[in-house]
Parts: C-alpha cells; sequence; structure tokens
C-alpha cells in the first residue's frame, strides 16, 4: 500500500491535469475539477487505462485493472474531480478498492 | 508544406501503418493534406469518377461520421492514399507497412501491390459481399478494454458462435457473431472488471467464420485482378508473416475478411524487426492511441505531426525497397 503523504493529493491533480490537457490537446487552464473528460474533452477509456498505467508504474501499486474497472462500474468517475479523488483511493487502497462499498 | 531538399539518411526502420474505417477523425483532416499536397485534391477527383466520392461527402462529414458505412471505407482508404503520396513525395522510405482491418487496402496502395481506383473497387466489392453474408443474420461487434486477454477469452468460449476478431493491444480486443451473444458478452464483462465496453455501430462480422462464403467470393474477384509484388515489407495482420509475393497479397486480401487479426502481434512484429517509427497514415489518430497498450521503444506519428516528422527527417532513409 502506498504511503498517502500531505503533498500526495496535489502531485496527482498536477499529473492529472497535465495528462488531460496534453492526450486532449487542450490548455491545462481551460480544465477544472468539474470538467467532463467524456463529454467536454472527447476523452476515451483508454486514457483511463493509461493514466491507471501512469499512477501504478509512479506510486509501485498493486492493483489489477479489473478490479479498478468493477469499482468504476459502482462508482463511475467521469470528471477530473471523481478521477483525482478515485486515484486516492486506489493508491490507498490497491486491490483492496474493491472492498468498498 | 513538404519540406524542400533531400532528407536525411536514418538506419532506424520505418513502418507506414493505415487504419480502418470507423476511426475517430480530428476534424481537420481535409485542410491539414490540402495544404501540404495537391495530392488529396487529385485523389478525390478519381474517387468521384470511380465510385461518386465527392468533396460534398466529405466536408459533411468532417468528423467522419459517415451515415453510410461504404463512405467511411472509402474516405479512410482516401485519406490513407494522399499521405502515402506525401510520404514517397517527401522521401519517406517504408521498411514496413500494415493496414488494420480494411486499412489493408490502402497499405496495398502505398505498396504499389494495386491502383488506387482497384483500391476503390476491392471496398466496394468487399463490403457488397459481407452485406450480402452478413444480412442473413442480426450480426454485431463490441469492444472490451480493461479484462486480461485469459477473461475475454474465457468469456467469449461460453457462446458457440462468438469470436475474439482482433487483439488492438494488450488491454482492448474486439469481439463478433451473433448480436444478442455480443451484448451478452459485453455486459459479463462489464460485471467482471472491464474499464470499458462498447457496442459498435457495424452490422456485419468482420475477419469472422460467418464471413467464408463472402472471403471466397471475394478471393475469385481478387484472382481476376493484377497484383503486382509488394516494394515494401507488408506485415499480415492475419498471421504476421512478411507478404512478398502478389500471389500471397491474394491470399492475405481473402484471408482479411474471415479471418482474425492481430494487430498487437502485427506492430511487435514490426519493433522486433527494428521499426522505431512509426506513420499513422490516415485520418485520427486510433493507431497511435491503440500503440500506448503494445509494448517497445517506438514513436508513433500522425496526420498532426507529420509535418514535424517530415521537416525533421526522423524517419527519412534511403534504404532499399525489398528486392524480389
Amino acid at each position: 500500500m502506498a504511503k498517502i503523504e500531505s503533498g500526495t493529493r496535489e502531485e496527482v491533480k498536477k499529473i492529472v491535469y497535465e495528462f488531460f490537457a496534453e492526450e486532449c490537446e487542450v490548455s491545462a487552464e481551460v480544465l477544472n475539477e468539474g470538467t467532463n473528460v467524456i463529454k467536454d474533452l472527447e476523452g476515451d477509456s483508454l486514457m483511463f487505462l493509461e493514466l491507471l498505467e501512469i499512477f501504478k508504474k509512479k506510486y509501485g501499486l498493486d492493483v489489477e485493472l479489473k478490479t479498478v474497472g468493477k469499482y468504476v462500474v459502482k462508482h463511475p468517475a467521469e470528471t477530473i474531480g471523481a478521477i483525482i479523488n478515485m486515484t486516492m483511493l486506489i493508491i490507498e487502497h490497491e486491490n483492496r478498492i474493491a472492498d468498498i462499498g | 508544406m513538404i519540406p524542400d531538399g533531400p532528407p536525411s539518411v536514418e538506419k532506424k526502420k520505418t513502418a507506414s501503418i493505415f487504419p480502418a474505417f470507423g476511426c475517430k477523425y480530428l476534424g481537420n483532416e481535409r485542410s491539414i493534406l490540402e495544404d501540404m499536397s495537391p495530392d488529396l485534391k487529385e485523389l478525390l477527383g478519381r474517387a468521384g469518377d470511380a465510385v461518386g466520392l465527392s468533396g460534398d461527402l466529405l466536408a459533411g462529414s468532417p468528423y467522419g461520421d459517415f451515415s453510410d458505412e461504404l463512405i467511411s471505407q472509402y474516405a479512410v482508404y482516401l485519406y490513407g492514399c494522399a499521405v502515402s503520396h506525401i510520404l514517397k513525395r517527401s522521401g519517406v522510405h517504408s521498411d514496413y507497412t500494415a493496414g488494420y482491418s480494411m486499412g489493408l487496402y490502402a497499405a496495398l496502395y502505398h505498396a504499389e501491390c494495386i491502383t488506387f481506383e482497384q483500391g476503390l473497387e476491392c471496398i466496394r466489392v468487399a463490403y457488397g459481399l459481407i452485406r450480402n453474408t452478413a444480412s442473413k443474420h442480426d450480426f454485431g461487434m463490441g469492444l472490451i478494454s480493461g479484462l486480461p486477454l485469459a477473461d475475454v477469452e474465457e468469456l467469449v468460449s461460453r457462446s458457440d458462435d462468438l469470436e475474439i476478431i482482433n487483439a488492438n493491444n494488450r488491454h482492448s480486443f474486439l469481439v463478433s457473431g451473433y448480436d444478442e451473444n455480443v451484448r451478452h458478452v459485453l455486459a459479463a464483462a462489464r460485471v467482471n472488471g472491464a474499464l470499458n465496453i462498447q457496442h459498435l455501430a457495424f452490422r456485419s462480422p468482420y475477419h469472422s467464420r460467418f464471413m467464408n462464403e463472402a472471403a471466397a467470393r471475394f478471393r475469385e474477384y481478387c484472382s481476376g485482378i493484377r497484383i503486382y509484388d509488394p516494394i515494401y515489407r507488408l506485415v499480415s495482420s492475419v498471421d504476421r508473416r512478411v507478404v512478398t509475393t502478389g500471389d500471397e497479397v491474394l491470399a492475405d486480401l481473402a484471408d482479411n475478411i474471415n479471418h482474425a487479426i492481430n494487430w498487437h502481434e502485427t506492430m511487435s512484429c514490426m519493433i522486433a524487426a527494428g521499426v522505431d517509427a512509426f506513420i499513422e497514415c490516415g485520418p485520427g489518430k486510433s493507431l497511435y492511441k491503440m500503440a500506448k497498450f503494445i509494448e517497445g521503444d517506438f514513436d508513433v506519428y500522425y496526420l498532426h505531426t507529420l509535418s514535424s516528422l517530415l521537416s525533421s527527417g526522423r524517419s527519412c532513409s534511403h534504404a532499399p525497397a525489398f528486392k524480389r
């Protein structure tokens, strides 16, 4: 389980904003936590997969994609804010995210 | 604009890869290509004469959301061929080439196996044969992302008439078969943790055994046209062999109709052969995106980044074409 430190959320936020700005070819300044990745940025699920792999590598996370997938079915995350929140949960709980109701 | 002067010599290998219809357009493909060269306009005129494709049809769907599947296929072929012209004009040598699904036709044009008009005619004939076969049943296709291959295989094995017809990369798989079963397997995949499922708009079970009859007839049709040996190493997405003769091209054309393809392995095969720069020749950047989950040290350039590639000379080489 990765240790959540005081700056972790800010670090995650920075990565998420930079990632979507680059992938969707928009300025990071136009993004906010309410930006819907699918509807506003025409993003797709592969982007989320890529982001997940970035965080798996960065924090050495032990989490299976399908475990995250099962969580996403119950807790869809389409906005940048929701994705940041979910990423924090994944970092904190890894595969145990499946146990979260 | 196309850079002046000879390109610098690079020993690294380059592959030109061609997407299929159904890819999401960036929206400004036409203006990018028309700014680079007169090729798109010239080819569009020829496509108009051959199959009635018009500039108005293209302009009406800048994002590739054509209501007619056949027009959609013509359009992606047209864009692919236009990029092929630009690469050749710019002195970019393709060490390898490959087509994703019906992207094969543009790859064959690029490899100078067929003429531009023959490619259009192949698309028209194949589409007619496929629709004729597919219209007998209610078929469908679906995309499953985020499950390991073994899990997808297990889900698909629950129905006799479902097939995995392509592995895009290590996370994304296409399934095909009777539509009812496609919908069932997509729902099951979601429950099992697929991060994304998508029921595709296509009503034909491309690349599946349901297309056996269409493939046999298409082979018969293709055997009547003159197919030249490829000038580049053409990698079959059906079995990953390097196709070097017109006869092998003929077999690959037919097999492409009723056999599963594997894009992940096709790319891996070229990467293993030393390719470290892929050029996506067509609209959108679907192959660029798929390649993010394919292992290896390589770059994929697409239409938006093509100018920077050409001006850098990064991928240009004067390596001799494959000798027959």
